[in-house]
């Protein structure tokens, strides 16, 4: 059966490659194939995963178990649904528009907001973060992690400057991507006494869990702020603090946040306890990444304003414009050579599985 | 002999590219990795920082016309994955017709970890539904997948059990060739802030990289270049020893690259020379 699956592909495959030539039959045949196998097959995934396997199913489990509510709003689901076919009957076609709304409504509804915060304001924020990039700190620490100097050593400077690490603490550099990052892990319980659901649904931070991360070896700044992502399964703490590392040029100040990241870790019910692990991670931005951020923020004022029509493009703003032009054209030129990769791929996956399923045929 | 080569017939170009490819894949040419991208070292680098035990859910929005590119990439994530004993989920959110590509990869690489399914990995399959599911799947994962691939409901699948929605997943990986990832990123990290990565296509890579530099995923794997850097990493650590279709595709690619970059020079040289004559003479 597999020998029969590897002739049937070779054979279409070679058939779509024939209309390099040109066009001719067999490539025709492999083309309606495909086209039909697709539909057919799309078809059935349609009809038995998203009508049987969500719908009907449901509604019957509703019918059988006798819940009524459920039973009703899963018929009135399909209802709402089956009036998308309403636009075939003439007479009542303008029901068509109660599906289409709701669908409308929903979408737009949950798109502008994420796509407004996601698409526009993180990509403009990360456009111009320039406070990120002005330590002067970044080859000072590089240096240091990069001279082999032991993790007990560095976490008793750091332990100096007031942060405290666990000794299982790693402190490692990121050659490659020009980072280096502090990763540490506590791991400690608390009992749903001193953290209560109530306390941090409020935005500050529980004593309870103050007490916990100052038992466990870390002290908290009084600037601590609590974000809460989702009622009490996650949330994040942040403590903005200035640390002093004593090292060959004096006062380090470094200016980026630490950021505390909690996770909460299902545990059984009975047992009543939550363990946390608490992450610690730091980044610190190198070089090439300062550059490549004033490059990417010279790029996008130049790129805007080459589509900016309401000014005349001379002087001052038409040399802008042309060097928008230019960050254009390689943006192009980066999206064209990526494409001819990815399509340059595809042959290259038909063509090694040409390789290894002819010899597979005979045996090989 | 300008004007003669500026009509050649491009199906000659097509016997260029095949002799340049052919020859190189059944040679099996060597070429060594020289650097890796910041991105795929990212992501290698977050998931090498996972303890035992943590989740990673891998979605295959990709079907097999792009499985050349996003297949090798998905092959060395579960080595790393499995290696690190971490707990792997499987689902295919946007595209059907990828199953069993992934199922299959899943079992074959789980095998050769010594890893079981239900303890160590699951595979769950497609769902029709798009937006809603991914919303859902905050919420309660049963709810958008009730039974795996195998018709096994979660609840008898015993890493599920812990498993309840993102909370319990460390790191979500979409490898795609459609337009899922701005749905993961606007949706899934944009609402619960979950960890994100992801693996797509060389066509898709440029319009992502946006979403790296603002922190909204942590590492991204562009195309066959992707796989074959991730491969060279797994195997520099000793994760697995077998060698992936990326560095062997990424060795073709390499010689194709020199051969198009040579096409285009000298089609270029061709037409500014054929350009002065033209002028020349009028």
């Amino acid at each position: 059966m597999a020998t029969l699956g590897t002739l049937i592909g070779i054979a279409l495959t070679l058939c779509v490659f024939s209309f390099l030539y040109k066009d001719n039959p067999f490539y025709t045949f492999a083309e309606h194939l495909f086209v039909g196998l697709a539909a057919g097959y799309s078809i059935i995934v349609q009809i038995e995963d998203g009508f049987i396997g969500t719908i009907w199913q449901r509604l019957e489990l509703s019918i059988h178990q006798g819940k009524t509510t459920e039973m009703m709003i899963i018929l009135v689901a399909i209802c709402t649904g089956l009036l998308f076919f309403t636009q075939f009957i003439p007479d009542v076609s303008w029901l068509v528009r109660i599906p289409f709304a709701i669908t409308i409504g929903y979408g737009a509804g949950f798109a502008i907001p994420y796509t407004v915060e996601q698409d526009i304001f993180k990509h403009v924020y990360s456009t111009i973060r320039f406070n990120e990039t002005q330590s002067s700190l970044k080859d000072n620490i590089t240096d240091l992690l990069n001279q082999g100097e032991s993790t007990a050593d560095l976490q008793l400077q750091f332990k100096d400057s007031g942060l405290v690490l666990t000794p299982k603490a790693e402190i490692k550099t990121l050659k490659a991507s020009r980072k280096w990052e502090i990763r540490d892990r506590l791991q400690f319980t608390i009992n749903d006494s001193q953290v209560n659901q109530d306390k941090l649904n409020q935005k500050e931070m529980p004593d309870g869990l103050k007490l916990a991360f100052a038992k466990a070896g870390f002290e908290l700044s009084p600037t601590t702020k609590i974000k809460i992502w989702k009622h009490d399964h996650r949330w994040q703490i942040t403590d903005n603090r200035t640390f002093d590392l004593r090292r060959l040029n004096g006062k380090l100040v470094l200016d980026e946040q630490w950021v505390y990241t909690v996770k909460r870790e299902m545990k059984p019910k009975e047992t009543q306890v939550e363990v946390l692990n608490v992450y610690v991670d730091f980044f610190h931005r190198g070089g090439w990444q300062v550059f490549n951020m004033c490059l990417i923020f010279v790029g996008v004022i130049c790129t805007l304003t080459y589509f900016f029509f309401s000014v005349e493009h001379r002087g001052v703003v038409g040399g802008i414009s042309k060097v928008g032009v230019i960050f254009i054209m390689v943006g192009f030129g980066a999206a064209f050579g990526n494409t001819v990769m990815g399509r340059v791929s595809l042959l290259i996956g038909r063509v090694t599985f040409l390789i290894k399923a002819i010899p597979s045929l005979f045996g090989g | 002999m300008i004007q003669k080569l500026l009509s050649l017939d491009r199906r000659w170009i097509f016997l260029i590219i095949a002799v340049v490819v052919f020859v190189p894949a059944i040679l099996k040419i060597p070429v060594p990795v020289s650097t890796i991208s910041n991105s795929t070292q990212q992501l290698y680098d977050t998931i090498e920082g996972f303890e035992p035990g943590e989740v990673v859910m891998i979605s295959l929005d990709y079907g097999p016309s792009s499985m050349a590119e996003l297949q090798p990439q998905l092959t060395a994530l579960l080595h790393h994955c499995f290696a690190k004993d971490l707990r792997v989920i499987g689902i295919n959110w946007a595209v059907f017709d990828s199953v069993l590509l992934g199922q299959n990869e899943f079992d074959r690489v789980a095998r050769l970890h010594g890893k079981t399914y239900g303890p160590d990995y699951c595979y769950l399959g497609y769902k029709p539904g798009g937006l809603p599911n991914l919303l859902d799947m905050g919420k309660d994962i049963s709810s958008v997948y009730p039974k795996d691939v195998h018709n096994k409901s979660l609840t008898d699948i015993p890493m599920m059990k812990a498993i309840k929605n993102y909370d319990h997943i460390s790191l979500v990986v979409d490898l795609a060739s459609v337009g899922s990832p701005p749905f993961w990123i606007n949706y899934v990290y944009g609402r619960f802030q979950q960890t994100l990565a992801l693996g797509v296509t060389g066509v898709m890579i440029s319009e992502l990289y946006p979403a790296l530099d603002a922190g909204q995923i942590v590492g991204i794997l562009p195309g066959l270049l992707g796989a074959a850097e991730y491969e060279y990493l797994i195997q520099d650590a000793n994760y697995t020893m077998e060698g992936g279709d990326g560095a062997t595709g990424m060795g073709i690619q390499s010689f194709l690259h020199v051969a198009l970059i040579l096409i285009i020079v000298f089609c270029n040289i061709a037409f500014f020379i054929d350009r002065r004559n033209r002028s020349n003479i009028a």
